[in-house]
């Protein structure tokens, strides 16, 4: 069948604009600030071979990893077994899912008796149940991490199914927040089959069939060509997670990219074993890396779909820490996620040398919490923190923002306050923390914790508190994140992967790593270090010692001669 | 002969300021004048004044405006700074944490309105109920206003934490700022947008703040040069929502004036569109230096509750967000784009053919005006292709060259070895498949098909170009109203005045005392009946927002009857739960718990009335003039408006109108709506 432009246009964005919807109605409804607010959640559509059709603009990396996690789940379950007003829930890590706080909800679409497509959506639930509030902390197996949810049938025919329901629920802390959060995604699937019903309506099915194909098709031509233009060969790095919550022993991850005009080939396979800790990526997240990375190197416009996908190949080794095996934990995985994405761009920076950033926060940075209080009942909280973003090859890397397939919103104060019982004491930026640089990396973010009525379990899982993000061609490191508590005592930094019990008054400060610089940082333009010193981003000391710029307080000049002075000692 | 009585709508925009001039008679009379940039009030007084006769009772000025969109997108507003709570100065910074090109590896966060030395910060602290954890010293105050002093600030922007709950320490420091700072004038949150989330309302305020100076300045400059005159009559000015506030309203408040322009030609386009019976409508206004594209569906404006000044493709209810500055007000959801009548088409490294952003402006303008500008535009594009004719236009303001505009035009030709004319067809192409992005935003990229919806053009250019955007969108029908490259101003005349108020609250919906309630929307409606009282009479609309205890975004609703009784509090939160069903798919579990978030009075004055005449038609030049489509050169017919009736007429035809042209392309027809005057020109079967 042959389609006329229009008509191809339409239907594909009308697909997304599907998944779209899907997303707007999940995040109206939904009850935990974690969705409602920072939008930690994504929507697909995929046709009825389970290929990835249309994406919904949320978070990159949920998206990598649905196209994982959907197909197995319907295959495991059966498509055969699924009927209309169907859905499947699941967020079991093995074989092919994430970590358990992404629970998927994948609903078939008939028209006409005939099976079209799924629609489906992932959304990290602010609890699951196991060892620590907002199930997220540094355990030994899977187990402790929560409840674990194979591809189960939770509606059916279009009504809850209630020994379910009610199986779930009573595993989890926060049963009000996240039994209104399951309904938006039960609410989030019926808009996306409501919106792909109407577009077959206007166009049936043969057409929508024929858009389907012809997307695919113009996806990957596009792809192609997109790839004839990168360079071609194959780049290696290795790089390391800081610690895995019991020991200091760092973790290693290394990554070979195989860039070629046919396709792109990604070899993890040479990464360390998997931990007792929570350091092990799923084979679904270690894939999700790979496209995100892949993606950024192509045109940002090109759309997500199977077209895509098929350029993609991914090599690991089960039993590592980027290709889990049960019963490892797997609470942990997105942070190693973010660090093999920083691998790989380590990889390819000695032939995109204006193509990359250098080191970047390069973590998730969650912090989840939670207590009983008289007020609220079981509550919990979970939040991730943005960070320094790396320098660029004629650009200072912005300060204090999420990155590398994080996507997710900030959790504003006054909702925070409102809703749970915690005072934010500060958020703002780390002055001196970026990695200096001809093109400096951004600040750390600083915000502060207090629980006026306590005691509440407090988790970090995070990373980079021993080592900041690299920098590239001279380029310093960004400095360290610090975790710390502080109590009537004085202050103690928590591990980067620690569960501590903080009593009624303390506080707990997150002070997320700067980025890290590109080129020397003495070859920085000092008016632009002037500038940064005046907005007290950089102190005037350090302005001296490592840009070499002398910055007159009383003029706000720069002290040009004194400056010539300082970079001549460098350059010698 | 008695006195009559007018109105008066003036729309500024980058190049021209137009006036629309409306007796009480029925009579129309316009005027279309350069701008006066950076003057913008020197037009505006001198062609209302012209325009205005001597024993004309004016009724009142309705004024649109873009100098404080303007502001914000050259960064030329006021010395700025941001006074906030201790620990929070970075909120307007850090914006909302997300990167919003999701694959950009070299996005910028685009540089704060407040750089971080200009913002100070106060040991205050409220709790989110609105109790005072600690208390404001106003001794601080009194420190902060002189750092401010010694900074050398023009406006403040004052934002404390959970000042929605409790303004009381917001007011006091405004006291004291304006005590200590004479001349500068100060924006508090809570006036500006009194609603929970920190960083927008920190946003809004901080734009606020920015433009309101300049936007002070600029109306009372209006004010006084009319007053010099002899005229009286009440300034207005349009709202980004469609409404209209009064002039002293829009200097505490410019924020809410923030393209104000834009949304009077789509509050027109909905009434034009209506009256001749469509109501699936994509308005396409195109001007000297931007395009426009606002969706009207089922007979009702698309509106949003956030707008994004300065975003690369403005697209007000797409999910991406984070690349303009962010504002929190009531808006008509239009998508801009670069690319109008001015755009300046230029040779890229590679000798590609471009066209715009950059536009020539009001100065220099197209080079086929003759006012110094050389570089080729759009609107020479189309004076080439013979679309526009070598003639003097509105009134001998614009004089238009042909041959300025073909040695413009040769200038991109000759260096990729084309003719004139492929050249010329080139630039309108382009710039038509700039455009078609923008009209692509709000159709089929939201997944309307654009085929189910009619055009209507307006704006200088959007005649010239409506059927052929139509041909490449599919689009059969396209309708150019009278006035149509002034019909932002024509639109100010079909506004409303609209006025809103709102307290935020945070009570049971199922248990609150219906009798507090209504004392609340009471106390509303008197503060606004004082402010409205030179409006005759006002309609009211009660609405409230509501959420399942534990989400966070609203429904609103309106209340199902005038007083708030049990049974309509009762109506009301049954209305909700359809509502929430209706939008999202499900409803709670029996018995939610339901919150009242936020009770929203708006007051609507009278309607104007909606019907403007068609003035004269210009004089014809030419009996037919040369015009190029495709390859084709063809002998084509020029026409007034007037001399097309209902009947439809074959293209090619060209109708000739004050300060545009309406191409009707080989293969379309068009009549004319008689009781509007509007042009309908359909596209035949064999396009």
């Amino acid at each position: 069948m042959s389609l006329d432009p229009i008509t191809f246009e339409v239907v594909r964005n009308a697909l997304v604009a599907a998944t779209d919807e899907m997303v707007v109605s999940l995040r109206r409804a939904a009850y935990s600030t974690n969705i409602k607010t920072r939008a930690d959640f994504s929507c697909a559509f995929f046709d009825a071979d389970l290929r990835c059709i249309a994406q919904g603009f949320t978070q990159p990396v949920h998206l990598g990893s649905m196209v994982q996690q959907v197909p197995r789940a319907v295959t495991e379950y059966g498509a055969e077994n699924i009927g209309p007003g169907d859905a499947i829930i699941t967020n079991d890590p093995f074989p092919s899912g994430v970590h358990l706080n992404d629970v998927s909800l994948v609903s078939p679409v008939f028209w006409d008796g005939e099976l079209v497509g799924y629609v489906a959506n992932l959304a990290h639930h602010v609890d699951v149940g196991g060892g620590a509030p907002a199930s997220i902390g540094a355990f030994r197996e899977v187990f402790q991490e929560g409840l674990i949810i194979p591809p189960v049938k939770v509606v059916e025919a279009g009504a809850l199914v209630p020994d379910v329901w009610k199986l779930v629920l009573a595993q989890i802390r926060s049963k009000h927040e996240t039994g209104g959060d399951l309904r938006a995604q039960v609410a989030a699937n019926a808009t996306g089959i409501r919106r792909v019903g109407a577009l077959l309506e206007r166009h049936g099915l043969g057409t929508v069939r024929a858009a389907i194909d012809e997307l695919l098709d113009y996806t990957e031509r596009r792809t192609r060509a997109e790839l004839a233009r990168l360079p071609h060969g194959s780049f290696e790095a290795e790089g390391y997670v800081d610690s895995d919550g019991y020991s200091d022993e760092r973790v290693r991850l290394h990554a070979r990219v195989e860039l070629r005009a046919d396709g792109v080939r990604f070899d993890i396979t040479d990464s360390e074993p998997q931990r007792r800790a929570p350091v092990n990526s799923t084979y679904a997240q270690t894939y999700s890396a790979c496209a995100y990375a892949l993606k950024c190197l192509i045109d940002p416009d090109l759309p997500v779909n199977d077209g895509f996908y098929r350029l993609l190949q991914v090599d690991t080794r089960p039993g590592t820490i980027a290709h889990a095996e049960w019963p490892a934990p797997v609470v942990g995985g997105w942070e190693t996620h973010t660090r093999l994405v920083e691998v790989i761009f380590r990889a390819l920076s000695e032939a995109l040398p204006h193509g990359v950033p250098a080191g970047t926060k390069g973590m998730m940075c969650h912090a989840g919490f939670g207590g009983v209080d008289p007020e609220l009942g079981y509550w919990c909280f979970l939040e991730t923190f943005g960070g320094g973003y790396g320098g660029r090859f004629r650009s200072d890397g912005p300060d204090a923002v999420q990155a590398h397939g994080q996507n997710t919103e900030n959790a504003p104060v006054e909702e925070t306050e409102r809703g749970y019982p915690v005072l934010v004491e500060r958020l703002e930026l780390v002055e001196d923390s970026e990695g200096a640089g001809r093109y400096r990396g951004g600040l750390g973010l600083r915000k502060d914790y207090r629980f006026p009525r306590g005691p509440v379990t407090f988790s970090v899982l995070a990373d980079r508190d021993k080592e900041g993000p690299w920098g590239l061609f001279g380029g310093l490191p960004g400095r360290p994140a610090e975790y710390v508590l502080q109590t009537a005592e004085g202050e103690r930094r928590l591990g980067a992967k620690s569960t501590v019990e903080v009593q009624a008054g303390e506080l707990v400060s997150y002070r997320t790593c700067g980025g890290g610089g590109y080129g020397p940082p003495h070859e920085r333009d000092p008016e632009l270090v002037l500038r940064d010193v005046v907005d007290g981003k950089v102190s005037v000391e350090r302005a001296r010692a490592v840009y070499r710029v002398a910055v007159d307080m009383e003029a706000r000049r720069v002290d040009e001669s004194e400056t010539r002075k300082l970079r001549a000692e460098v350059a010698r | 002969m008695t006195a009559a009585s007018a109105r008066v709508g003036v729309d500024v925009g980058g190049t021209f300021t137009d006036v629309v001039h409306l007796s009480s008679t029925g009579a129309v009379q316009v005027r279309k004048v350069l701008s006066t940039p950076p003057d913008y009030d020197r037009a505006v007084v001198a062609s209302v004044s012209e325009l205005a006769a001597a024993d004309c009772d004016l009724e009142e000025i309705v004024h649109g405006t873009t100098v404080a969109t303007n502001a914000v997108l050259e960064r030329r507003g006021a010395r700025t700074a941001l006074v906030t709570t201790k620990g929070f100065r970075d909120v307007l910074e850090l914006r909302r944490l997300r990167i919003p090109h999701m694959y950009d590896l070299f996005w910028r966060k685009p540089p704060p309105l407040v750089e971080r030395r200009l913002r100070l910060e106060l040991t205050e602290r409220l709790a989110a109920d609105g109790s005072v954890l600690e208390q404001l010293r106003e001794d601080e105050v009194r420190e902060v206003a002189a750092r401010l002093r010694e900074l050398g600030v023009e406006s403040v922007a004052v934002c404390l934490l959970h000042a929605y709950a409790n303004p009381e320490h917001e007011e006091r420091v405004g006291a004291v700022l304006e005590d200590e700072l004479p001349g500068v004038s100060v924006s508090l949150s809570s006036r500006i947008l009194r609603e929970q989330r920190e960083y927008e309302r920190t946003a809004t305020t901080v734009v606020n703040a920015y433009v309101r100076p300049l936007m002070s300045s600029y109306l009372r400059s209006i004010r006084s040069g009319l007053a010099e005159r002899g005229f009286e009559a009440p300034l207005r000015i349009m709202q980004s929502s469609g409404g209209v506030m009064t002039a002293h309203d829009a200097e505490e408040r410019p924020v809410f004036a923030l393209e104000s322009g834009p949304a009077a030609g789509v509050v027109a386009a909905l009434g034009i569109a209506t009256r001749i019976g469509y109501e699936n409508v994509i308005s396409f206004d195109m001007g000297g230096t931007t395009a426009k594209a606002s969706l009207i569906e089922r007979g009702a404006l698309t509106r949003g509750r956030e707008y994004e000044a300065g975003g690369s493709l403005s697209a007000g209810s797409r999910l991406l967000r984070g690349s303009g500055e962010l504002l929190r007000i009531p808006t008509i959801d239009i998508a801009e784009i670069g690319a109008g009548g001015g755009s300046i088409a230029w040779l890229d490294a590679a000798g590609g053919l471009m066209v715009g952003p950059r536009s020539a402006g009001a100065e220099p303008g197209p080079a086929c005006y003759g006012r110094g500008g050389v570089e080729p535009t759009v609107t020479d594009a189309n004076v080439v292709l013979g679309y526009m004719p070598g003639a003097t236009l509105a009134d001998g303001e614009i004089s238009v060259s042909v041959e300025r505009a073909a040695e413009a035009v040769l200038r991109v030709a000759a260096p990729l070895g084309l003719s004139l004319e492929a050249a010329a067809r080139g630039i309108h192409e382009i710039a038509n498949a700039r455009m078609t992005r923008a009209l692509r935003s709000v159709s089929s990229e939201k997944g309307r098909d654009p085929r189910d919806f009619t055009l209507l053009a307006y704006g200088g250019s959007g005649p010239i170009h409506a059927a052929g955007l139509a041909e490449e969108l599919g689009v059969a029908t396209v309708l150019v109203p009278p006035l149509a490259g002034l019909f932002s101003a024509v639109g100010l005349l079909f506004a409303r005045p609209e006025f809103h108020d709102v307290r935020p609250c945070h009570l049971d919906a199922r248990s609150a005392d219906p009798a507090a309630l209504e004392e609340l929307y009471a106390e509303m409606e008197a503060g606004l009946r004082a402010a409205l009282a030179y409006l005759p009479e006002l309609e009211w609309s009660r609405t409230a927002e509501l959420r399942y205890e534990g989400q966070s975004w609203e429904v609103e609703v309106e209340l199902p009857s005038r007083r708030v009784t049990p049974e309509a509090l009762a109506a009301l939160v049954a209305r909700f739960e359809d509502e929430h069903e209706r939008l999202y798919g499900v409803r709670g579990q029996a018995g939610s718990p339901v919150q009242l978030r936020a009770l929203r009075v708006a007051a609507l004055g009278p309607m104007p009335p909606a019907d403007v005449l068609a003035p004269a038609d210009p004089p014809v030049r030419d009996a037919e003039r040369v015009a190029r489509f495709g390859h084709d050169a063809l002998a084509v017919p020029v026409r007034t408006r007037s001399s097309i009736d209902a009947e439809p007429e074959e293209g090619p035809l060209l109708v000739d109108e004050y300060d545009t042209t309406v191409v009707v392309r080989p293969g379309w027809t068009v009549r004319r709506h008689e009781a509007t005057s509007t042009l309908i020109l359909e596209r035949g079967t064999r396009s």
